[in-house]
């Protein structure tokens, strides 16, 4: 577009003022009938930006448009005349009257609105990128319009609001992170500014890891993700950090119910480097301490996140940023046990622009995560401290040939170290032996090619390529086991010790990725895509949450990596020039050499941690179906999917198969999954919003017959995962008023709003119970079975 | 060592979280042999209990049937066979003679044979030699369940040296015996037309009360991380309920060694019956034992026939031990009602 606009003829330039009232006169009188373009650029009276996603509306015609990246609009009129409505976020509505002659070109200034305290929703796209690009399930989100939304438990939380998207799950409150079709919680690559993340969440689920304030915007890869990204199986999470102004300081604090947070950001050195910081921590301590129970007045949950990230822009083709993040929980029960848990990252990237088209991108990576659990009990008491450290380095290109034509490529490597276990006595009297696991130590490299093109008007390819290596490393003790026999304690033979760096197990792969798209017209098209993902580093947990009892484990001699097939197929449309988007989405999905663990296996401190695995299949397939409203006062999405996850032991043994070798649900199965999201903006400064959200209770196993040992009552259980619990589904509500006042320190926002307003008792889990002398009995788990009320007050300053 | 925590209870508090009886229909029924049985070191009779699972539902529902008739027996490693007797009144269950002991280092298998001839067999099981050094110890132990609510008792805690030489598993088994007093005089019967009238009774005040497995939980301990050391660890928690510690109670623990398969099925079942709606809690899994239908191998059996080397140590546990003993409950009748009351004093009293 950008190209056509300017091979145009200029026929005529008016300048408008948003004060002036006169009717402006487009084009030079022509005598056809014909209709003829009204180019038009919307910039800010202040600064001449640019003004890109500002909603320009002619309600004679019940016509709008919206600008695109670099202020630009066009409208196709009849001559005549007409009267524009420019409205955008923060700045005051303009009427612009307008006789159309011919074709030309005009010029909208607009006033900011001082009064409004939204952020200005960038969107850093083209408003039908989701038809033009080749990407197929990916979703993108700016902080503002997760902001817009209502908090859950008091808080904008980014991963929740991820699950409010089409192909995305989740278990339930209590759950780290979420699923994406049909993947499990590890198999997601969340990178916060380009460090990868273990674990996303504070107090086992129930608050995302990091400020929403210093994030940006957010692009989730679902299918046809580009080959730039590789290590996990299921899903990239690209978060990036929001840079800090080089020309002036401002912040927020947010005083919360459950927790506070404060950010700032702005130059050090004027116009080179900025610098900007967050910090988040709860207070939950406190109100525990105000119950009267005893066995809450003696827990303890506590959690804080900080970051700091630094920019210097050396001159307007060489850019370094450093970030660093680091967060902590630690959660204490009236019992003796501690969990305590720390995520670190830090980033250091060098960006350098060999020329308008030839960009480098460097970065070295260190991500940090440490979990611990501390037993202070009189007779056994100890600690348990495991850790992963993660190092990388990447060098990514891009080379924009031409406006068609775009190639990336680089070569990434990290290594990976972690420790399984430490286990060491809590005092002097504490029995306990010390031991430590041998830790495991792993090398995994990619290089990668992607050529995106653009053929003819209504095709474009991108295809590229990523080869993989991992090395497993010592040291390392490799036990051997009898052929034919399950692995087990009893069935090992020998042991082979690998020493320091040798190659003890090496795996490789090719990373096949594509898209194409085919345009029917400019609001149309349909894509097809297909990834191949390898993952050398799995969870094995016997629960469905990212928790701190998890062993996170390299592929190794008896380990293979998993390896996921993806095949997925979109249709795209928008209407109302860009203002409604649709999408259909359908994807299937081969999952190789998915983990499993015997029933009763002993995961924690297991030297030969191979006897109680299984290693089976799986199989995800569905559709998803979204309707988006982007602009006006009321915006907001609506999703459906439908996904199946399965799974498949099999094994030559009782022993070794689950559900006796036929396919089952995974655990987070979940069928049928609806969501409503909706921002109603009452006037400039309240504005309402709401969440429904429907989804097929996930699988629980029934018993399928009771026996009676030990004098009690027990439920038998001889298949897996068969059955559902009840549906789930939950309204939040949240109403947003902003104060205007002349002087900015007293600008404040508040929020009021309430998660599961009919207080729904949602079932996390079904369970049943077998207590002696009384009959067996179902019971179900709400996380949170009432309303969440929560107030929170934000001042700019 | 326990790794896995009630996260709930906070959760229940400050977030609303709450466990709620759930309405579920349960057609499917599976019929699975159950064996319950174990051969110790000390003198007998020893008994395997055999029986069928029953459909899952109300206590009406579905009936645990016990298996009779069938014909069962133990061999041990020097091919010597020993018959068990179905015991007279107590269908499904079969006993050894009064003199049968296993003994240490010996395997046995169970061996069993129903009426429809049907066809079972544990696989061997081996008498690991337990340590002879059982020393008991006693702590009190309260913990506050509301603000004015508490749950005390003593924990009874083992003391042994474990054996550094071999992997050793241990099972610990409680009874006790305790004498009640009681106020027969002032017992409170009911007239014809069900109004409450005192109706005094001549007997009894004073029993004495013998309970198998006074705490029920299974109490097992592996040495993996406390190899060849002096160990302690909680062998039963006798709680104080106002009425045991009238003048004291004999607590006798029994520890069983246990092979690795044994600890295995035990650790299992003691998961299965801790799965309380802990967002930690692991997916039910299914129960195996030793036992194989030769015919079908693929059939599962549940149970476990273990064989156990059992050292015997006892206690009496005294109010005095305890910071904060309950006042005794008064029981307004014959002290004989309770199960397994005596009135006749006990040698060793």
């Amino acid at each position: 577009m950008k190209k056509t606009l300017l091979t145009l003829p200029l026929l005529l330039i008016v300048i408008l003022t948003a004060r002036a009232q006169q009717r402006i006169v487009v084009g030079t009188p022509t005598a056809d009938f014909n209709i003829h373009n009204v180019y038009g650029k919307v910039v800010s009276k202040k600064d001449r930006s640019t003004l890109p996603g500002v909603n320009v509306f002619i309600k004679s015609l019940n016509k709008g448009v919206s600008t695109d990246e670099d202020g630009n609009f066009i409208i196709r009129l009849k001559k005549g005349d007409y009267t524009l409505s420019v409205t955008f976020i923060g700045y005051k509505e303009t009427i612009v009257p307008i006789r159309v002659v011919g074709d030309g070109r005009l010029l909208i200034k607009l006033e900011e609105d001082l009064t409004q305290l939204e952020e200005v929703v960038v969107t850093g796209q083209e408003p039908d990128a989701n038809v033009r690009s080749t990407d197929i399930g990916r979703a993108s989100l700016t902080i503002e319009s997760i902001k817009e939304l209502p908090p859950f438990l008091g808080e904008v939380d980014i991963l929740k609001t991820i699950t409010l998207l089409p192909g995305v799950a989740t278990v339930g409150e209590a759950s780290s992170g979420f699923n994406v079709r049909g993947g499990g919680v590890d198999q997601n690559l969340i990178l916060l500014g380009g460090a990868p993340l273990y674990n996303p969440t504070h107090l086992f689920g129930l608050y995302s890891a990091f400020n929403s304030e210093l994030v940006d915007n957010l692009s989730l890869y679902k299918g046809g993700i580009p080959p730039k990204y590789g290590g996990r199986s299921a899903s990239i999470l690209d978060i990036s950090y929001k840079d800090g102004s080089l020309t002036n300081w401002s912040g927020r604090v947010t005083a919360g119910t459950v927790s506070s947070k404060i950010s700032a950001d702005g130059p050090i050195i004027k116009d080179k480097l900025s610098l900007s910081v967050g910090g988040r921590v709860s207070y939950i301590n406190y109100l525990l301490n105000m119950v009267k129970d005893p066995s809450v007045a003696n827990s303890a949950a506590f959690f804080f996140d900080g970051n700091v990230i630094a920019t210097y822009k050396i001159n307007d083709n060489n850019k370094i940023k450093y970030s660093f993040y680091q967060s902590g929980d630690e959660f204490r029960l009236a019992s003796d046990t501690a969990y305590a848990w720390q995520n670190q990252g830090h980033v250091l990237s060098w960006k350098h622009s060999f020329s308008d088209n030839l960009t480098m991108d460097l970065s070295l990576v260190r991500s940090k995560y440490d979990f611990a659990i501390l037993n202070k009990s009189k007779i056994n008491s100890f600690s348990l401290r495991s850790g992963i450290l993660d190092d990388g380095a990447n060098l990514d290109f891009d080379w924009e040939i031409n406006d068609n034509n775009d190639l990336s490529f680089g070569i990434q490597t990290k290594l990976l170290r972690i420790n399984p276990g430490i286990l060491e006595p809590g005092d002097a009297n504490s029995p306990v032996n010390p031991k430590t696991l041998e830790a495991e130590k792993g090398h995994e490299s990619a290089v990668y090619l992607q050529h995106e093109i653009e053929l003819g008007k209504n095709l474009a390819v991108s295809y590229g390529l990523r080869f993989n290596l991992f090395r497993y490393l010592g040291p390392k003790t490799v036990s051997e086991y009898e052929e034919y026999l399950p692995l087990s304690n009893e069935t090992r033979v020998s042991d082979t010790f690998y020493g320091s760096n040798e190659l003890v197990k090496q795996f490789s792969g090719f990373e096949p990725r594509a898209s194409l798209r085919w345009a029917f017209n400019s609001s149309t098209s349909f894509k097809l895509g297909y990834n191949r993902m390898y993952q050398y580093i799995q969870v094995i947990s016997n629960t469905t949450t990212i928790a701190p009892t998890d062993i996170w484990k390299l592929s190794d001699s008896y380990l293979d990596p998993q390896i996921v097939d993806q095949f997925s197929v979109g249709i795209f449309k928008n209407f109302s020039d860009n203002g409604w988007e649709t999408s259909i989405e359908g994807y299937y999905k081969n999952i190789y050499n998915v983990i499993e663990y015997k029933d009763g296996a002993r995961l924690l401190l297991n030297d030969n941690l191979e006897t109680e695995l299984l290693s089976g299949r799986g199989q995800a397939y569905g559709a998803e179906l979204f309707i988006k409203k982007k602009y006006g006062r009321l915006t907001g999405w609506l999703s459906y999917t439908y996904s199946r996850s399965l799974r498949l032991v099999d094994g030559a043994y009782p022993i070794t198969r689950v559900n006796n070798g036929d396919w089952y649900p995974a655990n987070y199965d979940k069928p049928h999954i609806g969501t409503v999201v909706t921002n109603y903006k009452i006037n400039p400064l309240v504005s309402f919003s709401a969440i429904f959200t429907y989804s097929t209770g996930r699988p629980v196993t029934y018993p399928s017959a009771k026996f009676s040992y030990e004098a009690t009552d027990i439920a038998y259980f001889d298949n897996r995962n068969q059955n559902r619990a009840p549906d789930y589904h939950r309204l939040d509500l949240s109403l947003t008023f902003a104060f205007p006042a002349k002087k900015k320190i007293l600008q404040g926002e508040w929020v009021v709003a309430v998660y599961n307003v009919y207080g729904r008792k949602n079932a996390y889990s079904v369970f049943f119970d077998d207590v002696q002398g009384f009959p067996p009995q179902a019971f179900q788990l709400a996380v949170l079975g009432v309303p969440f009320p929560s107030l929170s007050y934000t001042v700019k300053f | 060592m326990k790794y896995r925590n009630r996260i709930i209870p906070i959760l229940l508090v400050i977030l609303g979280s709450c466990i709620d009886p759930l309405d579920v229909n349960i057609d499917r029924e599976v019929n699975v042999l159950i064996v319950e049985g174990a051969i110790t070191t000390q003198p007998g009779p020893h008994f395997v209990k055999l029986t069928r699972s029953a459909k899952y539902g109300s206590i009406f529902d579905g009936y645990v049937r016990p298996i009779a008739g069938a014909n069962v027996a133990i061999r041990d490693s020097e091919g010597k066979v020993v018959l068990l007797r179905e015991v007279a009144d107590s269908p499904g269950v079969y006993a050894t003679s009064a003199d049968f002991k296993a003994v240490v280092g010996k395997s046995y298998t169970l061996l069993i044979s129903t009426l429809q001839g049907l066809e079972y067999t544990s696989l061997p099981e081996k008498v690991i030699q337990a340590p002879q050094s059982l020393a008991l110890s006693v702590e009190y132990k309260k913990t506050q369940v509301t603000e004015k609510e508490f749950r005390s008792g003593l924990d009874v805690l083992a003391t042994f040296d474990d054996n550094p030489e071999a992997q050793n598993y241990y099972m610990w088994k409680n009874n006790g015996t305790y004498k009640i007093k009681t106020y027969p005089e002032d017992y409170i019967g009911r007239n014809s037309e069900g109004d409450p009238v005192p109706q005094p009774k001549d007997c009894c005040e004073f029993c004495w009360l013998e309970e198998i497995n006074g705490d029920p939980t299974i109490r097992l301990l592996s040495d993996n991380n406390v190899n060849g050391n002096r160990v302690t660890d909680v062998a039963a928690f006798i709680e104080d309920d106002a009425v045991r510690f009238y003048e004291k109670y004999l607590i006798r623990i029994e520890q069983h060694t246990l092979t690795r398969e044994a600890y295995q099925f035990f650790n299992l079942l003691k998961e299965q019956l801790s799965i309380n709606g802990d967002i930690f809690d692991p997916p039910p899994a299914t129960l195996r034992g030793n036992m194989i239908n030769l015919t079908n191998p693929d059939e599962n059996v549940i149970g476990y026939f273990r064989v156990s080397d059992v050292v015997i140590d006892s206690l009496y546990l005294t109010k005095e031990m305890m910071a904060e003993p309950r006042p005794l409950r008064r029981i307004n009748n014959d002290c004989r009602v309770y199960k397994n009351a005596t009135t006749i004093k006990p040698s060793y009293w």
